[in-house]
């Protein structure tokens, strides 16, 4: 592993596999899709590639191999049964082997690697692979090639049934994508209409890739501006797999008089939209100048007058044959005939062999950084951010020496504070990974649970581009795969329980991310059989936890599936149900500042719901004082603070004290007893009292006072000799002292 | 190098480092009426008694707090407390010897520090039986230079995280 080269192909490789594995899982759904196998084949072809640079030859031998079946499939010659994703799935097994050996992590699994090599023969020697798939299989492609040059084949039906011809044996021209060029110049008068360019472009957006250039000549200078006018049009491509009709079902509310709305396909979308766009408009000019030729004429009648469904019904009707002799005839006729068969074909998915467009490349440049340094930049920023602070207290103190230098100090520290607050921001940018990519190893998780289980769940995941910081991201997959396996385990019944209960017999478990004031929500969802919290109860009250009167409440029932040891599962199965689980969860997520929660409809299913801040590097604190010390309380856990009359106070036999506001009893913890410090204020009717909360526990905290608030750099504690009980970390105050910023749920408990 | 003239004796001691490298290089600190040395390799840097210690609840008395050191915070452990020695007041020439190990950071107040010395293997003796203040647990052995005896620390034992834990549990009950 010193080699250079050795490392970056390790790296790579990595990226590859990952990419490989939802390639194949997605495969296996839709194994009809050519894209993906053109993925999976140029993935494997990487490795390959990459593997005979490095030496590796037994890795390029193996990879060559599986290349080779890929080859067959993406020429259509055999089809991707599921039986063929699961070796496809067992070699990304054997090659992470080899690669585990090349980390020098692991040995290399050779009973894998030889059992996946001879599994490839049974395809790679009988055209008609083992077992029921074989069938199947030969159903398939039987008719596929009698019908090769079939009767009408309703493009619809593509899916459903097998009997299109073999060189639209993908799916691909169904779905894939297409591509359309926009050119969006909205009336002038848009805005006082009370509409906005935003909805539509925001729209787009929501449909698929939208690439936009505003346009800004027609822009006029600011003292002639007309605030209320849209004086901005943009131009751009859009890559989508809505067809044309849809895409004018969107468009035409933005259609008008003055208004030049407008789109046209694009076989291959080009690189640069922005200047094609120009083009394009001309372009369009030239079409509508020129009426010549019948096709022109009827395309143009369509797309103006003719309702939508009815043009594509007459497209459908058409045999592909005519049609492709069609195209063929008039490609040989002017280049503009040849734009408009274009316009007419692309609406009615033109099923010939080469898809009508390549996934589109976007080349953002990028360049692969250590975490390593990322984490020592953004230590310099945080020391910065100190600095600053401390410069800001000094221009204070030069400002009552020299009034005129102070005054120049203060500005400059002020200027400088905007850049360093801009440097902050921009370096937790960099930071941010989207949680999707923990989400997305989840279905092979989910599917070989499932297949081994003899359960049907389906991994649904939403707002996996919703992005987190690197470290809270990685430090999130092990509680996500806890929790994923409880709901497969504990929550997703067998097939036959859902059917009797009147559910589809295939689970569903949702994987939900989104952001909501500064947190990130994940979403844990399940349609299994619930939680039963009498169950819980009982099970709390065994256990000697709770005693049976003890009145609570559903949410307050679930949260007990956090205490240690807690289980209601009647077996112990290989994934979960020791109950050594949910504890560590919420620990884990309590690390993380976050917080956890249950609920659950019995029957219905569970939902478990993290909460978590965006970043661990920075939070918005506030700064109190006991004694001579300065502690600092995230922001997000205080509720308010308040003096209490002393008849607010009061005592408990053996239970402590509590303060009531506004009717709740809420505990007091005097702080300077807990951190056993001499404070100035010892009862709570001369001090200050934080009402502080955790998920749904609320603690008073007896303090002298508060002293500031502000973004606060977290230092943790864990990269010195000593954890500190009740403490979460640390912080630098404007002054260079340290801070112990507390830790909320221990000072619950 | 060039400009420095160096004694006889200090290109005797390089000569040496030089030539055996089986040995190690120590920093050498004074605590009490000894003198004790340090793995050169340990430590990240020196520097003089810092302002505004901030205290650390429910510690150990010989943990006198955390300070900042240009963005990192670093807990000071006063040697002296730790071996159960008479405290001495701190004051500006206090030193603290910032050690590293396993990536983490400590500061440890001793009296004074004496100097970089290079000894080798041959002279330290590995041995814990002693007659020295200090508890001999973190004792590693004694090196022999020309004209004293250097007592040689172990300083991962020191700050091993057991150490911590055990002193925590007691503290904490």
């Amino acid at each position: 592993m010193e080699s250079p080269v050795l490392k970056e192909f390790v790296e790579e490789v990595d990226e590859i596999l990952q990419d490989l594995e939802q390639g194949i899982l997605q495969l296996e759904g839709q194994p009809k899709k050519k894209s993906l196998v053109d993925r999976i084949f140029r993935n494997m072809h990487t490795i390959k590639g990459g593997a005979g640079m490095v030496m590796q030859t037994e890795l390029a031998d193996y990879a060559h191999k599986f290349e080779n079946l890929l080859d067959r499939v993406r020429s259509g010659e055999i089809i991707c049964t599921p039986e063929m994703a699961t070796l496809l799935l067992d070699a990304l097994d054997g090659l992470n082997s080899f690669m585990d050996r090349i980390r020098g992590t692991g040995d290399l699994n050779q009973e894998l690697i030889d059992r996946t090599l001879k599994q490839i023969g049974v395809f790679e020697s009988d055209e008609t692979p083992a077992a029921g798939a074989s069938d199947q299989q030969k159903s398939e492609q039987k008719p596929q090639q009698d019908q090769a040059s079939a009767e009408d084949s309703v493009q619809d039906q593509e899916t459903a049934a097998p009997k299109s011809e073999e060189q639209s044996a993908w799916d691909d021209e169904e779905e894939d994508e297409k591509g359309y060029l926009l050119n969006l110049k909205f009336s002038s008068e848009m805005l006082r209409n009370g509409s906005d360019p935003l909805l539509l472009i925001n729209e787009l957006n929501e449909i698929g890739d939208l690439t936009l250039f505003p346009h800004l000549n027609t822009v006029p200078e600011l003292k002639s501006l007309e605030p209320e006018e849209l004086h901005l049009w943009w131009s751009g491509k859009l890559v989508t797999g809505k067809s044309a009709e849809e895409l004018e079902n969107i468009l035409v509310f933005y259609q008008g008089d003055n208004a030049d709305v407008n789109y046209e396909p694009v076989e291959a979308p080009p690189e640069d939209p922005g200047l094609a766009s120009t083009g394009l408009v001309s372009r369009q000019q030239a079409t509508h100048s020129s009426a010549d030729g019948p096709t022109e004429k009827q395309i143009k009648t369509e797309d103006g007058t003719e309702p939508f469904e009815e043009k594509a019904l007459e497209k459908t009707e058409e045999k592909p044959q005519a049609e492709q002799a069609k195209a063929s005839e008039e490609i040989n006729k002017t280049g503009e005939m040849k734009k408009t068969v274009e316009q007419s074909e692309i609406p009615a998915k033109s099923p010939s062999k080469t898809p009508q467009n390549e996934p589109v490349f976007q080349t953002v440049q990028s360049i692969r950084v250590a975490v390593e340094k990322l984490d020592k930049l953004q230590n310099l920023v945080g020391e910065t951010v100190i600095n600053q602070s401390r410069l800001h207290q000094l221009s204070g103190q030069i400002m009552s020496v020299d009034e005129s230098l102070g005054e120049m100090l203060s500005q400059f520290v002020e200027d400088n504070e905007k850049s360093v607050r801009e440097l902050q921001d921009q370096i937790l940018q960099v930071r941010m990974i989207p949680v999707g990519s923990i989400f997305t190893p989840m279905r092979r998780t989910v599917r070989d649970f499932a297949n081994r289980n003899k359960k049907k769940i389906n991994l649904e995941i939403e707002g996996g581009e919703t992005e987190l910081d690197k470290t809270v991201t990685e430090q999130l997959h092990g509680p996500l795969v806890h929790l994923v396996r409880n709901s497969m385990d504990h929550g997703i019944e067998d097939p036959e329980t859902r059917k009797k209960n009147g559910k589809d017999s295939t689970g569903t478990i949702l994987l939900k991310a989104s952001q909501q004031e500064g947190y990130v929500i994940v979403e844990i969802e399940d349609d299994g059989g619930g939680i039963d919290p009498k169950a819980v109860f009982d099970s709390a009250v065994s256990k000697e936890l709770i005693s049976p009167s003890d009145e609570l409440t559903e949410l307050e029932i679930y949260q007990m599936l956090f205490l240690p040891g807690f289980t209601t599962a009647t077996e112990v199965s290989d994934v979960s149900g020791r109950g050594v689980g949910m504890d560590s969860v919420k620990r884990d997520i309590e690390a993380l500042l976050g917080t956890i929660e249950i609920s659950s409809t019995l029957g219905k299913g569970t939902n478990v719901k993290l909460k978590l801040p965006l970043t661990l590097a920075i939070i918005e604190g506030m700064m109190i004082e006991v004694g001579s010390q300065v502690f600092t309380v995230p922001l997000l856990s205080v509720n308010e603070a308040i003096r209490p009359l002393p008849k607010q106070v009061k005592k408990l036999k053996r239970k402590g004290e509590l303060v009531e506001i506004r009717g709740e009893f809420i505990p007091l913890l005097r702080l300077h007893e807990r951190l056993s410090l001499k404070p100035r204020f010892e009862e709570p009717t001369e001090g200050l009292v934080l009402v502080v909360q955790h998920a749904n526990r609320k603690q008073c905290l007896l303090v002298d006072e508060i002293v500031d608030q502000r973004p606060v750099v977290i230092k943790s504690l864990e990269d010195n000799f000593i954890q500190i009980p009740g403490i979460a970390g640390a912080t630098i105050l404007g002054d260079g002292r340290v801070s112990f910023i507390l830790d909320v749920p221990s000072l619950l408990n | 190098m060039g400009s420095v003239n160096l004694s006889d004796e200090e290109m005797e001691e390089m000569n040496l480092e030089l030539t055996h490298n089986e040995g190690a290089q120590l920093i050498t600190f004074i605590l009490g009426e000894e003198k004790y040395g340090l793995d050169i390799l340990a430590v990240r840097e020196l520097i003089s008694y810092p302002e505004g210690l901030t205290q650390i609840p429910g510690m150990p008395d010989f943990i006198v707090g955390m300070f900042n050191l240009r963005g990192l915070v670093i807990p000071v452990m006063d040697l002296r407390k730790k071996f159960g020695m008479a405290s001495e007041e701190l004051h500006e020439y206090s030193v603290i010897i910032i050690v590293q190990v396993e990536e983490k950071n400590i500061g440890l107040i001793v009296d004074s520090v004496a100097d970089v010395i290079f000894v080798k293997e041959e002279d330290i003796q590995e041995t814990t039986e002693m007659a020295v203040q200090v508890d001999t647990k973190f004792i590693k052995g004694v090196a022999k230079t020309k004209d004293e005896m250097v007592i040689l620390m172990d300083i991962d034992h020191l700050l091993s995280k057991s150490q911590f834990e055990s002193l925590m549990d007691t503290e904490n009950g």
